[in-house]
């Protein structure tokens, strides 16, 4: 063997020995990674620095009283509204969902984080709907839909370093909804304790489709805050009654420490929030995810069938496996309950399964000539066989993969494309959102601006 | 910036790994050269060629991880190698006679022959991540080459 094929067999040997490459931490507030860090010495700072707050200290959590709200006028156009949508509609194919909503950061605030609102979308017209603004307290972490093209249901952490309010004395604010046109609001304004350690609430979001666009956001009364715990899995299932999260409690801050918890996913009742069921995995590592990226990223989704869970375990162990859970058997095993189905190929960013079960859509950069990176497509692979079914887009050269936000079957897919020059966050950048049948891509008037909805959670249909 | 992140991290690692030999500081390392791409991003010439820059952040700071050490442990004490008790465990002797072989070379042979023969970068990519020329990268890889032939036929 020729010192090259030694060289090369070594680092497949060490890429094969990797463990999976802990998530990108960066801080939550870009002053805090201004002051020059010595190279290769610093570490970059913890995202979620309100976790230094001690527990004890913070024991007045939040109340925010202002659900449920009524959101009318839907179909309005506003002055300020900041995304113009798409004059053409598009009929869309049978099957694919016509509603969507998307987190969309809008700003930055004095504090750093980002200023992020979630708002409905139309699909079909490029319309948008409704534009919801959380409490100067909260923030919108993650979105997932149900397959009744009319559930939604919202995640948001709540901390005094989230959200609009930076690092302000004091907060407080109302979910209300801002274009595109005012609309009034009821319910009560949030109450926000300054000191609290970070929570969680969600929401759901429930349409009627019609002539009015009648939607109702409402608080999911939950008996548990999620305090400080981080959230790894959002799904709905397909008739919009029960809600899947994934999480893990424990802070993992160099100079704060709470127990690490175990990996665990809890269903809920949407219409009363009460637990249903509940699997464990035990561990002593940390899957904190940051506080200002969106909360999917085991790409956790409900199959047609009611009962299977999917999810990627690749964050959660030492290879990508697609695993399935059978909701309806006993059993609160989160790893050794599921059963792995799909070995995830190397270079699949964010594979996802189809609701049918028989496929994964995974997107790549395929290497080419003349490419900085690579060229992306959306691939499906059969579950079944494992193996490559068919390439449902190729692009021209990308800088980062596309994603699959939605699918059907190995057939029926809708990907985000982002274009090159989209990986700069601090530039305008444009994402391409489409339907995607194999050999054809059909761009939907939908008007995403921003880099941000390329991560598994950011948006949903 | 995150997107950027899951597309490369797992490369940039993985170079880390081959330069200093264990995946934690590897892992700080790729973390840090992403922290300096976030915090210089709006003064990049080229967004384009973000990769870039960050492989070459990666770059200098396995540097320093190797700079520290040196300064901080005796220099026997790195002998063989100063990999991790995981890759101990987890890689056969054969790939870590390789690895000590590579970490026995002058830095700027290792760095040549790591990111032209380990990596499959192109030459430009290994000039332009190493900030020498082209002709600077043919020699060195060449003559990392030929010692790491010369290593590994001495330690058989």
């Amino acid at each position: 063997m020729s010192v090259e094929e030694r060289l090369r067999a070594t680092t497949e040997a060490v890429t094969a020995a990797m463990r999976p490459v802990r998530p990108l931490d960066l801080p939550a507030n870009l002053s805090d990674a201004r002051p020059a860090a010595k190279p290769g010495r610093a570490r970059p700072p913890r995202r979620w620095p309100g976790r230094l707050v001690p527990v004890a200290a913070a024991a007045a959590v939040i109340a925010v009283a202002a659900t449920p709200v009524a959101v009318r006028n839907l179909s309005g156009a506003g002055a300020d509204r900041p995304v113009t949508p798409a004059a053409t509609s598009t009929t869309l194919p049978s099957g694919v969902p016509r509603y969507y909503v998307a987190l969309t950061d809008i700003g930055t605030s004095k504090g750093g984080t980002p200023v992020r609102n979630a708002f409905l979308g139309d699909a079909g017209t490029g319309k948008r709907l409704a534009t919801f603004k959380p409490p100067s307290d909260v923030m919108f972490t993650g979105v997932a839909a149900a397959a009744d093209d009319k559930t939604f249901v919202l995640d948001a952490v709540v901390g005094p370093d989230v959200g609009t309010s930076g690092s302000r004395a004091k907060a407080s604010g109302s979910l209300v909804e801002t274009s595109p046109s005012p609309v009034e609001m009821s319910g009560s304004p949030a109450r926000l304790s300054l000191s609290a350690p970070r929570s969680h609430i969600f929401y759901v979001l429930r349409l009627t489709p019609g002539a009015a666009h009648q939607a109702q956001l409402s608080r999911i009364p939950m008996a548990s805050s999620f305090t400080d715990a981080a959230t790894w899995g959002l799904a709905v299932s397909p008739d919009g009654r029960t809600l899947a999260i994934g999480f893990q409690a424990g802070v993992n801050d160099a100079a704060h420490k709470t127990p690490i918890g175990p990996l665990t996913l809890r269903t809920y009742s949407l219409a009363t929030g009460q637990a249903l069921h509940t699997w464990t995995e035990p561990t002593t590592r940390s899957f904190l995810y940051s506080v200002i990226d969106p909360d999917n990223s085991v790409r956790l989704s409900w199959l047609d069938d009611g009962h299977t869970l999917a999810f990627n375990d690749g964050p959660l162990s030492t290879h990508q496996i697609i695993r399935t859970l059978d909701t309806n058997r006993p059993g609160t095993q989160l790893i050794a309950g599921s059963e792995p189905v799909f070995t995830v190929p190397g270079g699949c960013y964010a594979p996802l399964v189809t609701s049918d079960g028989q496929a994964v859509i995974c997107g790549t950069l395929v290497e080419k000539h003349g490419c900085v990176n690579g060229v992306p497509e959306l691939t499906a692979y059969s579950v079944a066989t494992g193996k490559l079914e068919r390439v449902l887009y190729r692009g021209g050269c990308s800088l980062v993969p596309p994603q699959a936000e939605w699918a059907e079957s190995g057939t029926l897919a809708i990907g985000d494309i982002l274009i090159s020059k989209a990986v700069n966050p601090l530039q305008p950048v444009t994402n391409t959102i489409g339907v995607t049948t194999p050999g054809k891509f059909t761009s939907l008037p939908v008007t995403l601006k921003g880099g941000s909805y390329n991560s598994p959670g950011a948006i949903a249909f | 910036m995150t997107a950027l992140y899951q597309a490369h991290a797992t490369g940039l690692v993985r170079l880390a790994m081959l330069m200093v030999g264990d995946q934690s500081s590897a892992e700080d390392v790729v973390q840090d050269a992403f922290l300096g791409l976030y915090r210089r991003w709006g003064a990049l010439s080229d967004p384009g060629r973000a990769v870039a820059y960050a492989r070459s952040s990666v770059l200098n700071g396995c540097r320093d991880v190797l700079r520290r050490r040196s300064r901080k442990v005796p220099a026997a004490l790195l002998e063989p190698d100063a990999e991790s008790a995981e890759a101990r465990v987890l890689l056969g002797e054969e790939h870590r006679e390789v690895l000590a072989a590579l970490r026995r070379l002058p830095s700027r042979q290792r760095e040549a022959v790591i990111l032209r023969h380990c990596l499959a970068l192109s030459e430009d990519e290994v000039a332009d991540a190493m900030k020498v020329s082209r002709g600077t990268v043919k020699s060195a890889s060449h003559r990392g080459l030929a010692a790491l032939a010369r290593i590994l036929k001495e330690d058989q």
